[in-house]
């Protein structure tokens, strides 16, 4: 909702459904339609510039074929960016006409330019697209650039979009005034991102959502062919948002299992319970619990697999029950099978990284996910730290192991 | 004094088969050593395991010293029974040293009790230097008289020895089980050990129970079992013995090989089986023999003959190993028994 009360217009891709998308001509049309906004998704080039382009890859807006992120501009300034929009353009007389300059790529430079000079105040959202290769270094390029507008304050035309999470979170890190905008495509459960998405951020429902998911939605007053609505400040209960799409299936399922759980328990008990499985530590421990549990059963089975059952009834044939002869005989005999288990297991856990991601409770990061996010961000050196840590921590153990089982020999 | 009672045990692995262990019944007295002979599946091990409490019987009781401790519906665990087992694998605990072994039992005791009666019995056994060995650096021998000493030092009121010299090699075998018999002797120990070698049960054995099929077909002293066999099974597994036919007559049994002298009181014209063992059977050798050797299996102390009889008969016939008869040689047999042992013909 714009701040007048009444929805804002914003060109998606420009004034798109005539002109090719992201060229300037696209938005230089959407402006002189009265757009109110521009929207425009960037990419980063293999020499460093943020350009225009929604796809990975150039082969369905340009008459060539690559990656984005392996070409450099110079490349890319090259290529036909409107051809493909209307083919028979030539031959057409109502067809808008072409300028070269308004069909080559589209850097974001050239868009904010045009956005600056442009007669009255026009708003910006950007989106940043994940993932790439470039990872965090696309919203630190977003940032330099806009900051050099002196766009990254409060009251700035521009805003940022993402379904990315994290990419979100690094804009602001780097522009905490900057406005931010979480798109969600798919209904998870608000409870999941209600804790995960700072206060002043923006939902970002797609229109499809809306129609779906929100009961009393005006189709009348939010026109489809606009692309996205950009709701401000719904209520908490309507507020749609998603945790980034890539999070797989288990978590929504986990989630779906929470929502029953709390269900059930505010039914039985009239107690709120909280998410117990997605909220705590518990839905991480047992996806370690089942991924671990391979190696935890093999190296004790085999421990035990040394042991002939006539220890177990020669023990009690001298006048020891079952406990005790657990005790007496059995452990002593599967120590060095269970020490080592839970060494391997532990290695394996401070590293683990999939599981953890995914299922761990919001704001909790383990070593693994230090290093995983600085190495995502390009920050090498500090991610050595933490890198270093588990080695560290790995490491204790197993001395501590050897050492001991050394030390019975 | 009878210390062990078993009485009408059954157990039964699963239905529709035969039982394993089928009503057997047998007492120890206080002191005694008996032997549990049979072929291997015969339900030894199974009766072993039910004195010791790790099988339940399906019928009958198990009593020790007067006290029931298995019967259908009430079982005394293991470690409350008195019991003391060793192993055909020996079972030492392989993290403990052969000191640590002996004393496993001995959690009763006070800390310098415990020690002085490891002392004593691995003395007992001929190890006191070995105490702080662990079982890995003993040799089988050695292993075989700890876990002996383990067992024992908690002074059992029944000793089980399963195959207790099976696992040890032949020349070591013979030393083996005199040291062992003359520690059990000594120690008066109650003792019940299962074997399916009759030179051991007979060596050391006071009595000898014979097992076919989970049944105790007799139960009797060496002697009695070798020229009293109650069974055919029992005269066969114990001694290789032949039967051959024959018919009672006013005297004696009247065989195609003889007639012997019959000390039982069998019915006159009762058809039986006689029993004869190679050591029963001599022969010379004789151009007008009426038999023929058809084969020669020497043994080194011995050697054993099979001989062909006229009408197809075979006979087995052990001779000194000096006896040199050779295949195709034709001799005269002489049978001569001891004990005229017969069986009703089997149809």
């Amino acid at each position: 909702m714009h701040n007048s009360g009444r929805p804002q217009v914003v060109a998606h891709r420009g004034s798109s459904l005539v002109n090719a998308e992201h060229t300037l001509g696209a938005y230089i049309a959407a402006l002189d339609e009265g757009a109110e906004g521009l929207e425009a998704d960037v990419r980063l080039t293999a020499d460093g510039h943020l350009v225009c382009v929604h796809d990975r890859r150039v082969d369905r807006t340009a008459n060539a074929s690559g990656l984005v992120s392996t070409m450099e501009l110079a490349q890319l300034d090259e290529l036909d960016f409107a051809s493909w929009k209307n083919p028979w353009a030539e031959l057409d007389d109502e067809a808008p006409e072409m300028d070269l300059e308004k069909s080559k790529v589209l850097t974001l430079r050239r868009l904010l330019d045009a956005v600056a000079d442009y007669e009255r105040p026009v708003d910006l959202a950007i989106e940043t697209k994940h993932p790439t290769r470039y990872a965090g270094l696309v919203e630190r390029r977003l940032v330099e650039l806009l900051d050099s507008y002196g766009w990254t304050r409060k009251g700035s035309p521009a805003r940022v979009m993402s379904f990315s999470y994290r990419a979100l979170n690094r804009v602001k890190r780097l522009a905490p005034e900057l406005d931010v905008v979480m798109l969600v495509d798919r209904l998870y459960a608000w409870q999941l991102t209600k804790k995960l998405v700072g206060e002043d951020w923006i939902a970002g429902p797609g229109i499809e959502l809306l129609r779906e998911n929100l009961a009393g939605f005006d189709r009348a007053r939010y026109p489809g062919d606009i692309g996205l609505a950009f709701a401000h400040e719904l209520p908490p209960n309507e507020r749609l948002s998603l945790l980034a799409s890539r999070r797989e299936r288990i978590e929504s399922e986990l989630a779906w299992l929470d929502g029953v759980l709390a269900t059930a328990a505010e039914w039985l008990l009239g107690e709120r319970l909280g998410l117990v499985l997605t909220g705590s530590a518990a839905a991480v421990l047992f996806a370690y619990a089942v991924r671990f549990l391979a190696v935890g059963y093999q190296t004790t089975e085999a421990a035990l697999a040394r042991i002939p059952p006539s220890l177990d009834e020669a023990a009690r044939s001298l006048g020891v029950t079952m406990r005790t002869a657990l005790r007496r005989v059995h452990v002593p005999l599967l120590r060095g099978g269970i020490l080592s288990a839970l060494t391997l297991i532990w290695v394996e856990t401070i590293k683990e990284l999939p599981a953890t991601l995914l299922l761990r409770p919001f704001g909790i990061k383990t070593l693994a996910i230090e290093v995983w996010e600085r190495t995502s961000e390009s920050l090498w050196a500090e991610a050595a730290l933490p890198a270093l840590a588990i080695v560290a921590v790995g490491l204790v153990p197993l001395l501590l192991v050897t050492r001991l089982e050394g030390g019975r020999r | 004094m009878t210390v062990l009672e078993v009485a009408g045990v059954t157990r039964r692995y699963r239905r529709n088969q035969p039982p394993a262990v089928d009503a057997v019944s047998l007492s120890v007295a206080r002191g005694e050593i008996l032997a549990l002979l049979g072929p291997s599946g015969s339900g030894k091990s199974t009766l072993l395991r039910l004195i010791a409490g790790f099988e339940l019987p399906d019928a009958g009781s198990v009593a020790i010293n007067g006290r029931v401790v298995a019967e259908p519906g009430f079982a005394v665990p293991p470690e409350r029974r008195g019991v003391g087992i060793v192993f055909q694998d020996y079972a030492l605990f392989p993290h403990l040293t052969v000191e640590g072994n002996v004393a496993f039992g001995l959690h009763a005791l006070d800390r310098r009790r415990r020690r002085e009666r490891v002392r004593s019995f691995l003395e007992l056994v001929g190890l006191p230097t070995l105490a702080r060995r662990y079982p890995h650096e003993l040799s089988g021998g050695q292993q075989q008289l700890v876990a002996l000493a383990r067992a024992l030092a908690p002074a059992p009121a029944v000793l089980l020895l399963d195959e207790p010299f099976s696992n040890l090699d032949a020349d070591l075998r013979g030393q083996m089980r005199e040291d062992v018999e003359k520690i059990l002797r000594e120690t008066e120990t109650t003792v019940i050990f299962v074997t399916h070698g009759q030179d051991e049960a007979f060596g050391i054995a006071d009595r000898v129970g014979v097992l076919a099929h989970g049944r105790l077909e007799q139960l009797d002293t060496p002697e009695t079992i070798y020229h009293r066999p109650a069974t055919p099974f029992v005269a066969q597994f114990v001694g290789d013995a032949r039967f051959v036919p024959g018919v009672v007559r006013a005297g004696g049994v009247v065989t195609d090989v003889g007639t012997f002298a019959l000390d039982g009181d069998a019915p006159a014209g009762a058809e039986v089986d006689v029993m004869i063992r190679p050591d029963d059977v001599t022969f010379v050798p004789a151009a007008d023999g009426a038999a023929v050797v058809v084969h020669r299996d020497f043994r080194g102390t011995e050697t054993l003959y099979c001989l062909s009889l006229p009408g197809g008969r075979r006979l087995y016939a052990s001779q000194p190993s000096w006896a040199t008869a050779v295949v195709g040689d034709r001799v005269r047999v002489e049978i001569r028994l001891e004990h005229v042992v017969t069986f009703p013909r089997r149809p």
